[in-house]
């Protein structure tokens, strides 16, 4: 009997199902050894239903997340620690994001409308500074947690990681303040660009000190290791 | 009343692995037969997403080994045996499973919620 020429071939569903695994096996951070072995594994079972006449996106089942977390939890197969670069990077880039779209809020919607609608007695040259360059520093600091939120899904010591975050890089965040606004209001820069970048580069550095840190300081602690979403099976 | 699929997931949870333990010791095999042999033995509904963790489980725990055989369809594949272990579990659970279910089934008839003679029947000698 001839195959319709839209049909994929088993093979074609095969590659097309063990590729879909592989990419959530992968989000797990597996060790590749053993990533290679489910694979080996279910692509062998692939071909047996195949051969079986059964279509083999249906072993597998619509969710391949969820089928790729419960074979690695039920085999032991523990996720990478770490991961240090991946997670600097991505805090790094949300932090500069943020700060970035902080400090455009701040500057062109949330400023004008707070000095067009209340009129305050008096002036305020430092203590508006500070309360300008918090406001920035909060915006980087909620963008990292953001994107930590999203990276450290599924991640060993994900939480603990979310949750020193959370204390740390406000810290970090407030040091920063204390300093730019120190070198930027002492030498009574105006904020232009340049002073700008600076600005969110040394934020961005202490930033990344305070996630490493916390990195280091939640892979280290006690149960670390452990798979933050080792599911029951059946 | 219709059967609750859930409630037989429920049912199943406890008694799958000793399932796959005895189809396994009858003969070696791989993970997607072993859904095959669920499905022809009336456990219909026991899918590959359920029996490959499970397996992967099995081994984790030391119940099952694994062995390369050659494969008349592809290359030499993977199959599970029940180890040394595994039939010593195998021995233990299937006495747990007699012996719940026969005090069950002594309950439920007692309680005439079952048939003397079905619950009699459902013991096994």
């Amino acid at each position: 009997m001839s195959r319709p020429e839209t049909a994929p071939t088993p093979t074609a569903s095969i590659d097309a199902a063990t590729t879909r695994l592989d990419r959530s096996l992968r989000r797990l951070h597996l060790d590749p050894q053993d990533r290679r072995s489910v694979l080996e594994d279910v692509r062998a079972d692939l071909g047996a239903a195949a051969a079986d006449g059964a279509a083999p996106e249906t072993l597998i089942g619509p969710d391949p997340d969820s089928f790729a977390r419960e074979a690695a939890a039920a085999s032991g197969y523990q996720p990478r620690r770490g991961s240090y670069g991946r997670v600097l990077l991505g805090g790094a880039v949300g932090a500069v994001s943020a700060l970035v779209g902080g400090y455009l809020l701040i500057s062109y919607v949330i400023f004008p409308f707070v000095t067009s609608t209340f009129d305050l007695p008096g002036h305020y040259p430092v203590l508006g500074g500070y309360v300008f360059m918090s406001g920035i520093a909060l915006a980087g600091a909620l963008g990292v947690l953001a994107v930590l939120a999203l990276l450290l899904q599924d991640r060993p010591a994900g939480r603990a990681t979310l949750a020193r975050t959370a204390l740390l890089v406000p810290a970090a965040a407030g040091v920063g303040v204390v300093l730019i606004g120190d070198v930027v209001m002492g030498l009574d820069t105006p904020p232009d660009p340049q002073v700008v970048g600076i600005r969110a580069l040394v934020v961005a550095l202490l930033v990344a000190a305070a996630l490493v840190t916390a990195r280091v300081w939640a892979a280290r602690s006690p149960g670390a290791g452990r798979p933050t979403d080792e599911t029951s099976t059946p | 009343m219709a059967a609750d699929p859930d409630r037989r997931t429920q049912l199943l949870r406890g008694a799958l692995d000793t399932c796959l333990l005895a189809l396994l010791s009858q003969r070696p095999t791989h993970a997607y037969d072993l859904v095959v042999q669920l499905e022809r033995r009336g456990l219909t509904g026991v899918g590959y997403g359920t029996v490959y963790p499970l397996m992967g489980r099995l081994r984790r725990l030391g119940l099952v080994d694994e062995r390369t055989e050659p494969s008349p369809s592809g290359p030499p594949r993977k199959v599970f045996e029940v180890s040394t272990r595994g039939h010593c579990a195998l021995q233990e659970w299937t006495r747990q499973w007699v012996d719940t279910t026969t005090t069950i089934s002594g309950l439920l008839a007692s309680a005439g919620a079952l048939d003397s003679q079905e619950a009699t029947a459902d013991v096994p000698s």
